[in-house]
Protein backbone atom coordinates (compact mmCIF):
# COMPACT_ATOMS: atom_id res chain seq x y z
CA UNK A 1 0.00 0.00 0.00
CA UNK A 2 1.33 3.43 -0.95
CA UNK A 3 1.93 5.99 1.78
CA UNK A 4 0.26 9.37 1.71
CA UNK A 5 3.38 11.07 0.37
CA UNK A 6 3.83 8.40 -2.30
CA UNK A 7 0.25 8.94 -3.40
CA UNK A 8 0.78 12.71 -3.48
CA UNK A 9 3.85 12.33 -5.68
CA UNK A 10 2.13 9.84 -7.97
CA UNK A 11 -0.93 12.07 -8.25
CA UNK A 12 1.29 15.04 -9.09
CA UNK A 13 3.11 13.14 -11.81
CA UNK A 14 -0.03 11.59 -13.30
CA UNK A 15 0.91 8.09 -12.19
CA UNK A 16 -1.46 5.44 -10.75
CA UNK A 17 -2.40 5.63 -7.07
CA UNK A 18 -3.91 2.97 -4.82
CA UNK A 19 -6.00 5.34 -2.71
CA UNK A 20 -6.76 8.94 -1.86
CA UNK A 21 -4.40 11.50 -0.51
CA UNK A 22 -6.61 12.16 2.50
CA UNK A 23 -6.81 15.91 3.25
CA UNK A 24 -3.60 16.96 5.05
CA UNK A 25 -2.42 13.35 5.45
CA UNK A 26 0.81 13.94 3.51
CA UNK A 27 1.79 17.18 5.26
CA UNK A 28 4.30 17.19 8.10
CA UNK A 29 4.36 20.86 9.01
CA UNK A 30 7.55 22.30 10.45
CA UNK A 31 5.93 24.75 12.84
CA UNK A 32 7.73 26.76 15.46
CA UNK A 33 10.77 28.05 13.61
CA UNK A 34 12.44 31.14 15.06
CA UNK A 35 11.18 33.04 12.00
CA UNK A 36 7.55 32.23 12.67
CA UNK A 37 7.52 34.75 15.55
CA UNK A 38 7.65 37.56 12.99
CA UNK A 39 4.02 37.14 12.02
CA UNK A 40 2.69 35.17 14.98
CA UNK A 41 -0.84 36.13 15.96
CA UNK A 42 -2.34 33.68 18.43
CA UNK A 43 -6.04 32.91 18.56
CA UNK A 44 -8.14 34.96 20.92
CA UNK A 45 -5.67 37.84 21.09
CA UNK A 46 -4.86 41.21 19.56
CA UNK A 47 -1.17 41.29 18.66
CA UNK A 48 1.27 43.47 16.73
CA UNK A 49 3.58 41.67 14.32
CA UNK A 50 7.25 42.55 13.88
CA UNK A 51 6.22 44.45 10.76
CA UNK A 52 4.07 46.64 13.01
CA UNK A 53 0.80 45.23 11.68
CA UNK A 54 -1.99 44.80 14.25
CA UNK A 55 -3.97 41.57 14.07
CA UNK A 56 -7.15 40.54 15.83
CA UNK A 57 -8.12 36.88 16.15
CA UNK A 58 -11.46 36.53 17.96
CA UNK A 59 -12.17 33.03 19.28
CA UNK A 60 -14.96 32.28 16.81
CA UNK A 61 -13.09 33.44 13.68
CA UNK A 62 -11.27 30.88 11.51
CA UNK A 63 -8.20 33.13 11.23
CA UNK A 64 -6.56 36.37 12.30
CA UNK A 65 -7.74 39.59 10.70
CA UNK A 66 -5.37 42.51 10.06
CA UNK A 67 -6.55 45.79 11.51
CA UNK A 68 -5.51 48.06 8.68
CA UNK A 69 -8.31 50.59 8.36
CA UNK A 70 -7.87 54.32 9.05
CA UNK A 71 -5.37 55.15 11.78
CA UNK A 72 -4.51 51.48 12.23
CA UNK A 73 -2.92 51.29 8.77
CA UNK A 74 0.84 50.78 8.82
CA UNK A 75 1.31 52.64 5.53
CA UNK A 76 -0.23 56.07 5.91
CA UNK A 77 0.70 57.24 2.43
CA UNK A 78 1.64 54.86 -0.37
CA UNK A 79 3.91 57.47 -1.98
CA UNK A 80 6.07 57.33 1.18
CA UNK A 81 5.71 53.59 1.87
CA UNK A 82 9.44 53.21 2.59
CA UNK A 83 9.05 55.47 5.62
CA UNK A 84 6.55 53.09 7.15
CA UNK A 85 7.61 49.61 6.06
CA UNK A 86 10.69 48.31 7.84
CA UNK A 87 11.49 44.67 7.11
CA UNK A 88 11.96 42.50 10.20
CA UNK A 89 15.42 41.09 10.77
CA UNK A 90 15.79 37.56 9.46
CA UNK A 91 19.11 36.64 11.00
CA UNK A 92 19.04 33.75 13.46
CA UNK A 93 21.54 31.65 15.35
CA UNK A 94 21.77 28.03 14.32
CA UNK A 95 21.01 26.94 17.88
CA UNK A 96 17.65 28.77 17.63
CA UNK A 97 16.57 25.99 15.29
CA UNK A 98 17.31 23.08 17.63
CA UNK A 99 13.73 22.76 18.88
CA UNK A 100 12.40 22.58 15.35
CA UNK A 101 15.03 19.99 14.42
CA UNK A 102 13.91 17.87 17.36
CA UNK A 103 10.27 18.22 16.35
CA UNK A 104 11.18 17.34 12.77
CA UNK A 105 12.63 14.02 13.87
CA UNK A 106 9.20 13.00 15.16
CA UNK A 107 7.58 13.42 11.75
CA UNK A 108 7.08 10.12 9.94
CA UNK A 109 8.78 10.97 6.66
CA UNK A 110 7.64 7.74 5.03
CA UNK A 111 4.10 9.06 5.33
CA UNK A 112 4.56 12.82 5.27
CA UNK A 113 6.62 15.52 3.59
CA UNK A 114 8.60 18.01 5.64
CA UNK A 115 6.73 21.22 5.00
CA UNK A 116 7.69 24.86 5.47
CA UNK A 117 4.51 26.86 6.07
CA UNK A 118 4.55 30.53 5.08
CA UNK A 119 1.84 33.10 5.65
CA UNK A 120 0.75 35.79 4.99
CA UNK A 121 1.27 35.99 1.25
CA UNK A 122 2.52 38.96 -0.73
CA UNK A 123 -0.94 40.30 -1.60
CA UNK A 124 -2.07 39.68 1.98
CA UNK A 125 0.88 41.69 3.27
CA UNK A 126 -0.14 44.64 1.12
CA UNK A 127 -3.71 44.66 2.40
CA UNK A 128 -2.50 44.16 5.97
CA UNK A 129 -0.28 47.22 5.70
CA UNK A 130 -2.96 49.50 4.29
CA UNK A 131 -6.72 49.22 4.01
CA UNK A 132 -7.99 46.50 1.72
CA UNK A 133 -9.50 49.16 -0.50
CA UNK A 134 -6.24 51.09 -0.74
CA UNK A 135 -4.30 47.92 -1.57
CA UNK A 136 -6.54 47.49 -4.62
CA UNK A 137 -7.06 51.13 -5.64
CA UNK A 138 -3.34 51.81 -5.44
CA UNK A 139 -2.67 49.17 -8.09
CA UNK A 140 -4.48 51.46 -10.52
CA UNK A 141 -3.66 54.87 -9.09
CA UNK A 142 -0.08 54.35 -7.83
CA UNK A 143 1.21 51.44 -9.91
CA UNK A 144 4.89 52.37 -9.59
CA UNK A 145 4.77 52.48 -5.80
CA UNK A 146 2.84 49.21 -5.66
CA UNK A 147 5.37 47.53 -7.95
CA UNK A 148 8.15 48.74 -5.64
CA UNK A 149 6.35 47.53 -2.51
CA UNK A 150 5.58 44.12 -4.03
CA UNK A 151 9.20 43.74 -5.16
CA UNK A 152 10.38 44.67 -1.65
CA UNK A 153 8.07 42.13 -0.02
CA UNK A 154 9.07 39.46 -2.53
CA UNK A 155 12.77 39.96 -1.87
CA UNK A 156 12.14 39.73 1.87
CA UNK A 157 10.09 36.56 1.47
CA UNK A 158 12.86 35.05 -0.67
CA UNK A 159 15.37 35.90 2.05
CA UNK A 160 13.04 34.31 4.63
CA UNK A 161 12.86 31.10 2.62
CA UNK A 162 16.64 31.06 2.14
CA UNK A 163 17.16 31.45 5.90
CA UNK A 164 14.71 28.63 6.63
CA UNK A 165 16.34 26.30 4.14
CA UNK A 166 19.82 27.17 5.38
CA UNK A 167 18.88 25.75 8.77
CA UNK A 168 16.39 23.06 7.70
CA UNK A 169 17.75 21.82 4.36
CA UNK A 170 15.64 18.65 4.73
CA UNK A 171 12.53 20.71 3.82
CA UNK A 172 10.65 19.17 0.89
CA UNK A 173 7.54 21.29 0.43
CA UNK A 174 6.73 24.99 0.57
CA UNK A 175 3.12 25.50 1.62
CA UNK A 176 2.33 29.20 1.25
CA UNK A 177 -0.84 31.21 1.71
CA UNK A 178 -2.17 34.12 -0.32
CA UNK A 179 -5.90 34.55 -0.90
CA UNK A 180 -6.46 36.12 -4.27
CA UNK A 181 -10.22 36.31 -4.46
CA UNK A 182 -13.65 36.03 -2.95
CA UNK A 183 -15.91 33.03 -3.36
CA UNK A 184 -16.99 33.96 -6.87
CA UNK A 185 -14.36 36.31 -8.26
CA UNK A 186 -10.72 37.30 -8.12
CA UNK A 187 -10.05 40.50 -6.21
CA UNK A 188 -8.58 42.10 -9.30
CA UNK A 189 -8.72 41.63 -13.05
CA UNK A 190 -6.55 38.73 -14.23
CA UNK A 191 -4.56 41.25 -16.30
CA UNK A 192 -3.86 43.35 -13.20
CA UNK A 193 -2.88 40.25 -11.26
CA UNK A 194 -0.63 39.15 -14.13
CA UNK A 195 1.12 42.51 -14.18
CA UNK A 196 1.70 42.87 -10.44
CA UNK A 197 1.72 39.48 -8.77
CA UNK A 198 2.69 36.85 -11.33
CA UNK A 199 6.28 38.13 -11.76
CA UNK A 200 6.66 38.42 -7.98
CA UNK A 201 5.51 34.86 -7.42
CA UNK A 202 7.53 33.57 -10.34
CA UNK A 203 10.60 34.82 -8.49
CA UNK A 204 9.53 33.53 -5.07
CA UNK A 205 8.33 30.11 -6.17
CA UNK A 206 11.18 29.95 -8.68
CA UNK A 207 13.56 30.11 -5.71
CA UNK A 208 11.65 27.27 -4.02
CA UNK A 209 11.90 25.20 -7.19
CA UNK A 210 15.62 25.93 -7.43
CA UNK A 211 15.89 24.28 -4.00
CA UNK A 212 13.91 21.28 -5.24
CA UNK A 213 10.77 22.03 -3.23
CA UNK A 214 7.25 21.07 -4.18
CA UNK A 215 5.18 24.27 -4.18
CA UNK A 216 1.69 24.21 -2.70
CA UNK A 217 -0.27 27.44 -2.81
CA UNK A 218 -3.31 28.06 -0.62
CA UNK A 219 -6.08 30.32 -1.87
CA UNK A 220 -9.57 29.28 -0.82
CA UNK A 221 -11.24 31.57 -3.26
CA UNK A 222 -12.21 31.82 -6.90
CA UNK A 223 -8.97 31.65 -8.88
CA UNK A 224 -10.00 29.64 -11.94
CA UNK A 225 -9.02 32.53 -14.21
CA UNK A 226 -5.54 32.56 -12.65
CA UNK A 227 -4.72 28.92 -13.37
CA UNK A 228 -2.36 29.74 -16.24
CA UNK A 229 -0.61 32.22 -13.96
CA UNK A 230 -0.23 29.48 -11.36
CA UNK A 231 1.48 27.27 -13.95
CA UNK A 232 3.75 30.17 -14.88
CA UNK A 233 4.66 30.80 -11.23
CA UNK A 234 5.70 27.18 -10.73
CA UNK A 235 2.90 26.09 -8.43
CA UNK A 236 2.51 22.29 -8.25
CA UNK A 237 -0.65 22.15 -6.18
CA UNK A 238 -3.45 24.61 -5.52
CA UNK A 239 -4.95 24.01 -2.09
CA UNK A 240 -8.33 25.54 -1.27
CA UNK A 241 -10.13 24.86 -4.53
CA UNK A 242 -13.69 25.90 -3.81
CA UNK A 243 -16.45 24.25 -5.87
CA UNK A 244 -17.30 27.71 -7.25
CA UNK A 245 -14.17 27.43 -9.40
CA UNK A 246 -15.83 24.84 -11.60
CA UNK A 247 -13.61 21.91 -10.63
CA UNK A 248 -14.72 19.78 -13.59
CA UNK A 249 -13.54 22.46 -16.01
CA UNK A 250 -10.21 22.76 -14.20
CA UNK A 251 -9.72 18.98 -14.32
CA UNK A 252 -10.54 18.97 -18.02
CA UNK A 253 -7.97 21.68 -18.67
CA UNK A 254 -5.29 19.79 -16.72
CA UNK A 255 -6.08 16.60 -18.60
CA UNK A 256 -6.24 18.28 -22.01
CA UNK A 257 -2.90 19.98 -21.43
CA UNK A 258 -1.39 16.94 -19.71
CA UNK A 259 -0.36 19.09 -16.74
CA UNK A 260 1.37 17.83 -13.63
CA UNK A 261 -0.75 19.77 -11.16
CA UNK A 262 -2.97 18.94 -8.19
CA UNK A 263 -6.29 20.51 -7.18
CA UNK A 264 -6.82 20.14 -3.44
CA UNK A 265 -10.15 20.84 -1.78
CA UNK A 266 -13.69 20.66 -3.09
CA UNK A 267 -15.68 20.21 0.12
CA UNK A 268 -18.12 22.97 1.03
CA UNK A 269 -17.65 24.50 4.49
CA UNK A 270 -21.27 25.64 4.37
CA UNK A 271 -22.14 21.98 4.84
CA UNK A 272 -19.51 20.65 7.25
CA UNK A 273 -18.56 23.66 9.36
CA UNK A 274 -21.88 24.86 10.70
CA UNK A 275 -23.04 24.77 14.32
CA UNK A 276 -25.91 22.48 13.37
CA UNK A 277 -24.15 20.17 10.87
CA UNK A 278 -24.95 16.53 11.52
CA UNK A 279 -22.48 13.68 11.12
CA UNK A 280 -24.77 12.00 8.63
CA UNK A 281 -24.98 15.18 6.56
CA UNK A 282 -21.19 15.62 6.56
CA UNK A 283 -20.55 12.00 5.56
CA UNK A 284 -23.06 12.27 2.73
CA UNK A 285 -21.42 15.49 1.55
CA UNK A 286 -18.01 13.81 1.48
CA UNK A 287 -19.41 10.84 -0.45
CA UNK A 288 -21.22 13.10 -2.92
CA UNK A 289 -18.14 15.29 -3.45
CA UNK A 290 -15.92 12.28 -4.14
CA UNK A 291 -18.51 10.90 -6.56
CA UNK A 292 -18.47 14.28 -8.26
CA UNK A 293 -14.74 14.91 -8.69
CA UNK A 294 -12.78 11.68 -8.31
CA UNK A 295 -13.13 10.58 -11.92
CA UNK A 296 -11.67 13.85 -13.25
CA UNK A 297 -8.35 13.14 -11.53
CA UNK A 298 -5.65 15.54 -10.29
CA UNK A 299 -7.65 15.89 -7.08
CA UNK A 300 -7.26 15.60 -3.30
CA UNK A 301 -10.56 15.39 -1.39
CA UNK A 302 -10.37 17.85 1.48
CA UNK A 303 -11.63 20.84 3.35
CA UNK A 304 -10.50 24.10 1.70
CA UNK A 305 -9.05 25.69 4.82
CA UNK A 306 -5.37 26.55 4.73
CA UNK A 307 -4.45 24.20 7.58
CA UNK A 308 -6.08 21.09 9.04
CA UNK A 309 -8.05 23.40 11.30
CA UNK A 310 -11.74 24.24 11.03
CA UNK A 311 -14.17 25.96 13.35
CA UNK A 312 -15.81 22.67 14.42
CA UNK A 313 -12.65 20.58 14.63
CA UNK A 314 -14.41 17.30 15.35
CA UNK A 315 -15.91 17.46 11.89
CA UNK A 316 -12.42 17.31 10.32
CA UNK A 317 -11.97 13.84 11.76
CA UNK A 318 -15.37 12.75 10.49
CA UNK A 319 -14.35 13.87 7.00
CA UNK A 320 -11.03 12.03 7.22
CA UNK A 321 -12.81 8.88 8.33
CA UNK A 322 -15.40 9.10 5.57
CA UNK A 323 -12.70 9.60 2.91
CA UNK A 324 -11.07 6.40 4.18
CA UNK A 325 -14.41 4.60 3.90
CA UNK A 326 -15.05 5.91 0.41
CA UNK A 327 -11.54 4.87 -0.61
CA UNK A 328 -12.58 1.22 -0.29
CA UNK A 329 -15.28 1.82 -2.89
CA UNK A 330 -13.10 3.57 -5.42
CA UNK A 331 -9.82 1.66 -5.08
CA UNK A 332 -10.37 -2.09 -5.06
CA UNK B 1 -18.60 65.38 -26.46
CA UNK B 2 -20.83 67.17 -23.93
CA UNK B 3 -19.37 67.97 -20.56
CA UNK B 4 -21.86 65.57 -18.91
CA UNK B 5 -20.52 62.78 -21.11
CA UNK B 6 -16.98 63.77 -20.22
CA UNK B 7 -17.83 63.56 -16.51
CA UNK B 8 -19.52 60.21 -17.09
CA UNK B 9 -16.48 58.85 -18.93
CA UNK B 10 -14.00 60.15 -16.33
CA UNK B 11 -16.17 58.62 -13.60
CA UNK B 12 -16.18 55.21 -15.24
CA UNK B 13 -12.39 55.33 -15.41
CA UNK B 14 -12.18 56.41 -11.77
CA UNK B 15 -10.42 59.68 -12.62
CA UNK B 16 -11.32 61.66 -9.53
CA UNK B 17 -9.13 64.67 -10.38
CA UNK B 18 -10.75 65.02 -13.79
CA UNK B 19 -14.23 64.70 -12.30
CA UNK B 20 -13.38 67.44 -9.80
CA UNK B 21 -12.18 69.71 -12.63
CA UNK B 22 -15.18 69.08 -14.88
CA UNK B 23 -17.98 69.53 -12.35
CA UNK B 24 -17.37 73.25 -11.69
CA UNK B 25 -17.22 73.80 -15.46
CA UNK B 26 -20.55 72.02 -15.88
CA UNK B 27 -22.10 74.12 -13.13
CA UNK B 28 -20.76 77.27 -14.79
CA UNK B 29 -22.42 76.19 -18.03
CA UNK B 30 -25.68 76.29 -16.09
CA UNK B 31 -26.29 72.54 -15.95
CA UNK B 32 -28.36 71.74 -12.85
CA UNK B 33 -26.49 69.87 -10.13
CA UNK B 34 -29.16 67.17 -10.06
CA UNK B 35 -28.60 66.50 -13.77
CA UNK B 36 -24.83 66.30 -13.27
CA UNK B 37 -25.38 63.88 -10.41
CA UNK B 38 -27.84 61.68 -12.27
CA UNK B 39 -26.33 61.64 -15.76
CA UNK B 40 -22.68 62.26 -14.95
CA UNK B 41 -22.09 60.35 -11.74
CA UNK B 42 -24.90 57.89 -10.96
CA UNK B 43 -25.37 56.67 -14.53
CA UNK B 44 -21.62 56.09 -14.76
CA UNK B 45 -21.64 54.18 -11.48
CA UNK B 46 -24.48 52.02 -12.78
CA UNK B 47 -22.40 51.17 -15.84
CA UNK B 48 -19.46 50.25 -13.60
CA UNK B 49 -21.81 48.17 -11.43
CA UNK B 50 -23.13 46.24 -14.42
CA UNK B 51 -19.61 45.65 -15.73
CA UNK B 52 -18.62 44.39 -12.28
CA UNK B 53 -21.56 42.02 -12.26
CA UNK B 54 -20.47 40.69 -15.66
CA UNK B 55 -16.81 40.36 -14.60
CA UNK B 56 -15.76 43.00 -17.14
CA UNK B 57 -14.24 45.08 -14.36
CA UNK B 58 -13.14 44.07 -10.88
CA UNK B 59 -13.07 45.45 -7.34
CA UNK B 60 -10.23 47.97 -7.92
CA UNK B 61 -12.07 49.60 -10.83
CA UNK B 62 -15.26 49.80 -8.74
CA UNK B 63 -13.36 51.33 -5.85
CA UNK B 64 -11.67 54.05 -7.88
CA UNK B 65 -14.98 54.87 -9.58
CA UNK B 66 -16.69 55.07 -6.18
CA UNK B 67 -13.97 57.39 -4.92
CA UNK B 68 -14.38 59.60 -7.99
CA UNK B 69 -18.12 59.64 -7.37
CA UNK B 70 -17.65 60.64 -3.74
CA UNK B 71 -15.34 63.47 -4.80
CA UNK B 72 -17.91 64.64 -7.33
CA UNK B 73 -20.84 64.32 -4.94
CA UNK B 74 -19.03 66.41 -2.34
CA UNK B 75 -18.72 69.24 -4.88
CA UNK B 76 -22.37 68.98 -5.85
CA UNK B 77 -23.82 68.71 -2.35
CA UNK B 78 -24.27 72.46 -1.63
CA UNK B 79 -26.02 72.92 -4.98
CA UNK B 80 -28.21 69.84 -4.55
CA UNK B 81 -29.67 71.02 -1.26
CA UNK B 82 -30.49 74.44 -2.73
CA UNK B 83 -32.14 72.75 -5.73
CA UNK B 84 -34.18 70.62 -3.33
CA UNK B 85 -33.22 67.29 -4.91
CA UNK B 86 -35.03 64.29 -3.51
CA UNK B 87 -33.24 61.47 -1.75
CA UNK B 88 -33.80 58.08 -3.35
CA UNK B 89 -34.00 56.40 0.02
CA UNK B 90 -32.01 55.71 3.15
CA UNK B 91 -30.30 52.46 4.04
CA UNK B 92 -28.08 51.18 6.80
CA UNK B 93 -25.53 48.45 6.29
CA UNK B 94 -23.33 46.41 8.58
CA UNK B 95 -21.57 43.10 9.11
CA UNK B 96 -23.47 41.24 11.79
CA UNK B 97 -22.36 40.63 15.36
CA UNK B 98 -19.27 38.47 15.79
CA UNK B 99 -18.07 38.99 12.22
CA UNK B 100 -15.23 41.36 11.34
CA UNK B 101 -15.24 40.95 7.56
CA UNK B 102 -16.02 44.11 5.68
CA UNK B 103 -14.96 43.79 2.05
CA UNK B 104 -18.31 42.62 0.71
CA UNK B 105 -20.17 45.01 2.96
CA UNK B 106 -18.10 47.96 1.70
CA UNK B 107 -18.68 47.02 -1.92
CA UNK B 108 -22.43 46.87 -1.40
CA UNK B 109 -22.31 50.25 0.36
CA UNK B 110 -20.54 51.80 -2.62
CA UNK B 111 -22.98 50.28 -5.06
CA UNK B 112 -25.95 51.53 -3.03
CA UNK B 113 -24.43 55.02 -2.96
CA UNK B 114 -23.91 54.66 -6.67
CA UNK B 115 -27.67 54.32 -7.02
CA UNK B 116 -28.15 57.60 -5.16
CA UNK B 117 -29.18 56.07 -1.84
CA UNK B 118 -28.08 57.62 1.42
CA UNK B 119 -26.23 54.91 3.32
CA UNK B 120 -25.32 54.74 7.00
CA UNK B 121 -22.38 52.38 7.40
CA UNK B 122 -22.64 50.74 10.82
CA UNK B 123 -19.30 48.95 10.36
CA UNK B 124 -18.47 45.41 11.44
CA UNK B 125 -19.50 43.30 14.46
CA UNK B 126 -22.83 45.16 14.55
CA UNK B 127 -25.37 44.00 17.12
CA UNK B 128 -29.06 43.62 16.35
CA UNK B 129 -29.69 46.54 18.71
CA UNK B 130 -27.48 48.83 16.62
CA UNK B 131 -29.37 47.94 13.45
CA UNK B 132 -32.61 48.63 15.31
CA UNK B 133 -31.34 51.99 16.55
CA UNK B 134 -30.56 53.03 12.98
CA UNK B 135 -34.10 52.18 11.96
CA UNK B 136 -35.70 53.94 14.92
CA UNK B 137 -33.48 57.01 15.08
CA UNK B 138 -32.24 57.61 11.54
CA UNK B 139 -35.30 57.01 9.43
CA UNK B 140 -33.73 54.06 7.66
CA UNK B 141 -35.99 52.29 5.15
CA UNK B 142 -33.66 49.47 4.18
CA UNK B 143 -31.48 47.29 6.42
CA UNK B 144 -28.59 45.41 4.79
CA UNK B 145 -26.86 42.66 6.76
CA UNK B 146 -23.63 40.99 5.72
CA UNK B 147 -21.88 37.86 7.08
CA UNK B 148 -18.92 35.84 5.87
CA UNK B 149 -18.98 33.03 8.37
CA UNK B 150 -21.35 30.11 8.79
CA UNK B 151 -21.11 30.75 12.52
CA UNK B 152 -22.20 34.40 12.34
CA UNK B 153 -24.82 33.99 9.61
CA UNK B 154 -27.51 33.05 12.19
CA UNK B 155 -27.05 36.51 13.77
CA UNK B 156 -28.87 37.91 10.75
CA UNK B 157 -32.07 36.42 12.08
CA UNK B 158 -31.45 38.20 15.40
CA UNK B 159 -31.62 41.51 13.52
CA UNK B 160 -34.98 40.56 12.05
CA UNK B 161 -36.19 39.37 15.45
CA UNK B 162 -35.18 42.69 17.01
CA UNK B 163 -37.05 44.63 14.32
CA UNK B 164 -40.12 42.45 14.90
CA UNK B 165 -39.93 42.80 18.67
CA UNK B 166 -39.76 46.60 18.35
CA UNK B 167 -42.76 46.59 16.02
CA UNK B 168 -40.88 48.15 13.09
CA UNK B 169 -40.36 45.12 10.86
CA UNK B 170 -43.15 46.13 8.49
CA UNK B 171 -41.76 49.62 8.00
CA UNK B 172 -38.38 48.47 6.64
CA UNK B 173 -37.02 46.08 4.06
CA UNK B 174 -34.23 43.68 5.01
CA UNK B 175 -31.58 42.40 2.62
CA UNK B 176 -28.93 39.80 3.45
CA UNK B 177 -25.77 38.69 1.70
CA UNK B 178 -22.29 37.20 2.09
CA UNK B 179 -20.41 34.13 0.92
CA UNK B 180 -22.23 31.46 2.97
CA UNK B 181 -25.69 33.03 2.62
CA UNK B 182 -28.17 31.38 0.27
CA UNK B 183 -31.63 32.37 -1.01
CA UNK B 184 -33.05 29.51 1.07
CA UNK B 185 -31.41 30.82 4.21
CA UNK B 186 -32.69 34.35 3.50
CA UNK B 187 -36.20 33.01 3.11
CA UNK B 188 -35.95 30.89 6.24
CA UNK B 189 -35.15 33.90 8.44
CA UNK B 190 -37.77 36.10 6.81
CA UNK B 191 -35.51 38.51 4.93
CA UNK B 192 -37.03 40.41 2.02
CA UNK B 193 -34.18 39.69 -0.36
CA UNK B 194 -30.87 37.95 -0.93
CA UNK B 195 -28.51 38.87 -3.74
CA UNK B 196 -25.30 37.09 -4.71
CA UNK B 197 -23.21 40.17 -5.53
CA UNK B 198 -22.89 43.88 -4.82
CA UNK B 199 -24.27 45.14 -8.13
CA UNK B 200 -27.38 42.96 -7.85
CA UNK B 201 -27.79 44.15 -4.27
CA UNK B 202 -27.93 47.76 -5.44
CA UNK B 203 -30.51 46.97 -8.13
CA UNK B 204 -32.59 45.01 -5.65
CA UNK B 205 -32.39 47.81 -3.08
CA UNK B 206 -33.78 50.32 -5.57
CA UNK B 207 -36.53 47.87 -6.51
CA UNK B 208 -37.49 47.24 -2.87
CA UNK B 209 -37.55 50.94 -2.01
CA UNK B 210 -39.62 51.77 -5.09
CA UNK B 211 -42.11 49.03 -4.25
Amino acid sequence: MMTQRERFLALLHNEPVDGFVNQYGAMGFLFGSPLSAIDAHPKGQRTVSKWGITYDWPEHEPGAIPMSEGDMALIKDIEDWREYVKAPDLSTKDSDWDDLRSAMKKIDTKEKFLVDFMAPGTFEYTHSMMSFEDSLCNLLVYPDEMHELIDFLTDWRCAYLEEFLKHIPETEVLFAHDDWGSKNSTFMAPETFHEFYTPAYKKFYGLAKDHGLIVIHHSDSYCATLLDDMFEMGIDCWEGVLPSNGIHDLQKKLNDENREFILWGGLDSGVFDRDDSTEEEIRKHVADTIAEYHAGGHWIPSINDGLPLIIHQGNYDIITDEINKQEKLYFK
Amino acid sequence: MSIINEINEAMQKGKAKQVKQLIPQALEEGIPAQQILNEGLLDAMSVVGEKFKNNEVFVPEVLVAARAMNAGTALLKPYLSSEGGESKGKACIGTVEGDLHDIGKNLVRMMLEGKGLEVIDLGVDVTAEKFLEAVQNEGVQLVCCSALLTTTMPNMSKVIDALKAAGVRDSVKVMVGGAPVTPEFAESIGADAYTPDAASAANKAVELLAG
